[in-house]
C-alpha cells in the first residue's frame, strides 16, 4: 500500500494561482481519496511548506485507509 | 396529418385535354394541397397545434404536445412568465418551495490553528436532496488566517459528490457566484496559539504576570503555564483563564500571596481551541441546513 500524491487543478487561473490542491489516493481504494487545499500565500510566506503539507495529506490518507481496512476485516467476521 | 404524397391528382379522360378544364382541375388540386398546409385554414390537419396569430406569426395550440408528454406546450408554459422566470412557487417541487432545499447529515466543518495559520477540516458527509442523496468525501484547507470567519464551498454542478476540491473564502458572495457551487458551511478559525515569555509575577491575589513583549491576548482567553520558578511553579502545566490588564500584563484568579518573590523564567501559551462550523447547503433556517450567519 502506498499513497500517491498529485496536484489537481481547479480549472481557472485565479483559483489555481491562489490555491494548490493536492490529492492523495491509494490505488484500488477510492474511498480514502482526500484532497488538501493549500493557500499558496502561506507557502510563499514560509508559514507552511509543501513537503509538510504533502506529508500531512499522506498521513491523513493512511489513517483513513487503516480505518477502511479495519471495517473490511470486521465485515468478514459477520 | 395528411400525407400529401397520397393526395390524388385530378383524372383526365384519354384524348385531347381542354385547356380550361385542365386549368380548373389543377387549381382545385393546388387549393386542396395548400389549404391543408396553411395555418390560417381552420380545417387543416394541424389547426389546433399551430395557429395563425393574425400578425404574420403563429401560435402553438393545445395540440402541440411534446413527445412523451401528455400536456400541451401552452399549458406547460403558463408556469413561465414573459421574462423567463417562474410564474409562482408551484413551479418548484414542494420540497424546495415549502421545505429546505437540502440538509447535511452532520456539521462537517472543524478548524484548528497553530501560531501562524489555521486549517479547516471538512468531514465526509451526505447531503439529502428531494431527488436523493449526494455524498462528499473529506478534505482540508490549510494556510488560512486565524480567528477569521470563512465560508467553505466546492464546485459540483452535476451533483456527483465524491472527492471534491474544497475552497474557503471570506467573501460570502463568492459562495453563490457560480451555478454549480455547493455551499458546505461557515466557520470561524481559532485564535492562534502564541507563547509569551514571563518576566515578572506578583505574589498577590490575583497573581499579575508581566510579559517580555506585547502578548496580544484578550480577557477570558486561556493560557497554559510552564517553567515558572518557585511557588509559581505550581501553575506549570495548568490552564487558567486570564484577565488582560494591558498589553504586557494579565492576571489569573490564583492566590499567590504565599509564594516567594518571583525570580525569573517561565512562559505562558495561549490555547487555541478548535472550532466547529455551521452547516451550509439547504434553504430555510434551523437544523443543519441553513442560511448564512
Amino acid at each position: 500500500m502506498s499513497v500517491s500524491v498529485k496536484r489537481v487543478l481547479i480549472g481557472n487561473d485565479h483559483d489555481d494561482a491562489k490555491w494548490i490542491v493536492l490529492e492523495g489516493s491509494i490505488e484500488g481504494c477510492p474511498q480514502v481519496t482526500k484532497r488538501r487545499t493549500v493557500n499558496t500565500a502561506a507557502l510563499v510566506s514560509g508559514d507552511l511548506t509543501l513537503a509538510a503539507e504533502k506529508a500531512q495529506l499522506i498521513a491523513d490518507v493512511e489513517e483513513y485507509y487503516a480505518r477502511y481496512q479495519a471495517v473490511q476485516a470486521a465485515l468478514e467476521q459477520l | 396529418m395528411t400525407d400529401m404524397m397520397k393526395v390524388k391528382p385530378p383524372q383526365f379522360p384519354d384524348g385531347p385535354v381542354d385547356g380550361a378544364v385542365l386549368t380548373r382541375s389543377l387549381s382545385l388540386l393546388y387549393r386542396e394541397v395548400f389549404s391543408r398546409l396553411d395555418v390560417r385554414y381552420p380545417n387543416n390537419d394541424f389547426s389546433s397545434g399551430i395557429v395563425a396569430n393574425g400578425t404574420g406569426g403563429v401560435t402553438l395550440g393545445t395540440a402541440a404536445i411534446p413527445s412523451g408528454r401528455i400536456v400541451g406546450i401552452p399549458t406547460l408554459v403558463t408556469k413561465i412568465t414573459n421574462t423567463g422566470t417562474a410564474q409562482d412557487q408551484t413551479f418548484l417541487p414542494q420540497v424546495s418551495a415549502g421545505n429546505k432545499l437540502s440538509v447535511q447529515n452532520i456539521l462537517a466543518l472543524s478548524a484548528t490553528a497553530t501560531a501562524t495559520t489555521a486549517t479547516i477540516t471538512i468531514a465526509a458527509h451526505t447531503n439529502q436532496y428531494g431527488f436523493g442523496q449526494t455524498s462528499y468525501g473529506s478534505g482540508s484547507i490549510s494556510g488560512l488566517s486565524t480567528n477569521t470567519l470563512y465560508y467553505v464551498y466546492a464546485d459540483d454542478p452535476t451533483y456527483s459528490g465524491g472527492t471534491v476540491t474544497y475552497i474557503a473564502t471570506t467573501n460570502p458572495q463568492t459562495i453563490t457566484a457560480d451555478n454549480g457551487r455547493y455551499y458546505v458551511g461557515s466557520i470561524t478559525t481559532p485564535i492562534s496559539a502564541t507563547t509569551a515569555n514571563i518576566t515578572g509575577a506578583t505574589s498577590a491575589n490575583p497573581i499579575v504576570f508581566q510579559t517580555s513583549a506585547s502578548h496580544g491576548w484578550s480577557t477570558n482567553e486561556q493560557v497554559t503555564f510552564s517553567a515558572l520558578p518557585g511557588g509559581f511553579g505550581s501553575l506549570n502545566g495548568t490552564t487558567k483563564t486570564i484577565t488582560v490588564i494591558d498589553t504586557t500584563h494579565f492576571s489569573v484568579a490564583v492566590d499567590g500571596s504565599g509564594f516567594a518573590a518571583y525570580t525569573s523564567g517561565g512562559t505562558a501559551t495561549r490555547i487555541s481551541t478548535g472550532t466547529s462550523g455551521g452547516g451550509g447547503a439547504g434553504g430555510g433556517g434551523g437544523g443543519h441546513g441553513g442560511i448564512l450567519p
